[in-house]
């Protein structure tokens, strides 16, 4: 062979050698950004998975979490409720049988009974009381219906029912037909008044709990 | 020319082979990225991962259950004294006579 060919053909395998590594190269790269992307792909997917399970399981767990904790707090709340609610019965009770002498157990019942009436405004009334209470009204009821007529200002009958209620102390009065009936009994009285007093005992006790709490939920 | 004939012939015959080739690897990054988007594998990702998500989220539960009992102590530390000037109170309340 020539010199001059051997020239040629050189050039040409030259030429065929960058072609090659060429389409092999860009292969190669094609095949780069395929991978890359399906990882990228791979892990957006993940990653939205990944947080809505998460999600979804921090819901349930944090959830069940606090619902657990907030009962037991409301549980000793009401406990604390639950010991107050004792500790006035036993005081009412203490005020009833006399042993405290800070509140007139009587003037109390007296005055019970007029709040009772002037909410029924009747003339013809009926108490109802627990035998002890029962028979220290009938013992004084002609100075108590002159107490109540002077009050009012009107006539009144007034009757001590022989039917004893069973409670620690109080009255109930109702006029003769039935129609119209007062609960004033002590138990009731301390229900509605503990009752009033929720917002302020809540404010008093757990104010400190309650701002604690709301950092908690 | 004959001899260059015969070399380009040759030469037509490698590129050929090299664009198989090329293919073959563009095959492969297909197959592999087919895999790697799998359902298996994702999952798999997503469970491992899941562990210290939930492991984080556990942390979180017992902070939030130590709180709790923080409260709870507090609520059972509450002053005798001031249960009973509260009973107190509403005792006035209850024999209240105008």
């Amino acid at each position: 062979m020539s010199e001059g060919l051997d020239v040629i053909l050189a050039e040409i395998r030259k030429k065929f050698e960058l072609r090659r590594s060429k389409i092999l190269q860009d292969a190669q790269q094609e095949a780069n950004k395929i991978i890359k992307n399906a990882e990228k792909m791979a892990e957006i997917e993940v990653n939205k998975i990944l947080t809505e399970q998460a999600l979804r399981l921090r819901g349930k767990l944090i959830g069940k979490a606090l619902l657990e904790v907030k009962e037991q707090i409301i549980k000793a709340k009401q406990e604390i409720f639950n010991t107050i609610e004792k500790k006035l019965e036993d005081e009412i009770k203490r005020v009833v049988e006399g042993k405290n002498n800070k509140y007139d157990y009587y003037k109390a019942l007296i005055f019970f009974i007029m709040e009772s009436v002037k909410a029924i405004d009747e003339s013809n009334i009926i108490i109802l009381a627990n035998e002890r209470d029962a028979n220290l009204l009938k013992k004084n009821l002609s100075s108590i219906k002159q107490k109540l007529e002077r009050e009012l200002n009107r006539p009144l009958t007034v009757t001590v029912s022989d039917n004893y209620i069973k409670n620690i102390g109080g009255v109930i009065v109702r006029n003769a037909a039935g129609t119209k009936v007062y609960y004033n009994t002590l138990e009731g009285r301390m229900k509605q008044i503990l009752e009033k007093y929720r917002v302020r005992i809540n404010k008093l006790l757990f104010s400190e709990i309650n701002k604690m709490m709301k950092g908690l939920l | 020319m004959p001899i260059i004939n015969a070399e380009e012939k040759k030469i037509r015959e490698e590129l050929r082979k090299a664009e198989q080739e090329a293919e073959e690897i563009i095959k492969k990054a297909k197959k592999a990225a087919r895999k790697i988007l799998s359902r298996e594998r994702i999952n798999n990702l997503v469970q491992e991962r899941m562990k210290s998500k939930l492991e984080e989220i556990e942390r979180d539960v017992e902070e939030i259950k130590i709180r709790g009992r923080r409260i709870i102590t507090m609520i059972n530390k509450i002053p005798e004294e001031n249960i009973d000037k509260l009973v107190e109170e509403i005792l006035a309340e209850v024999f209240k006579y105008e």
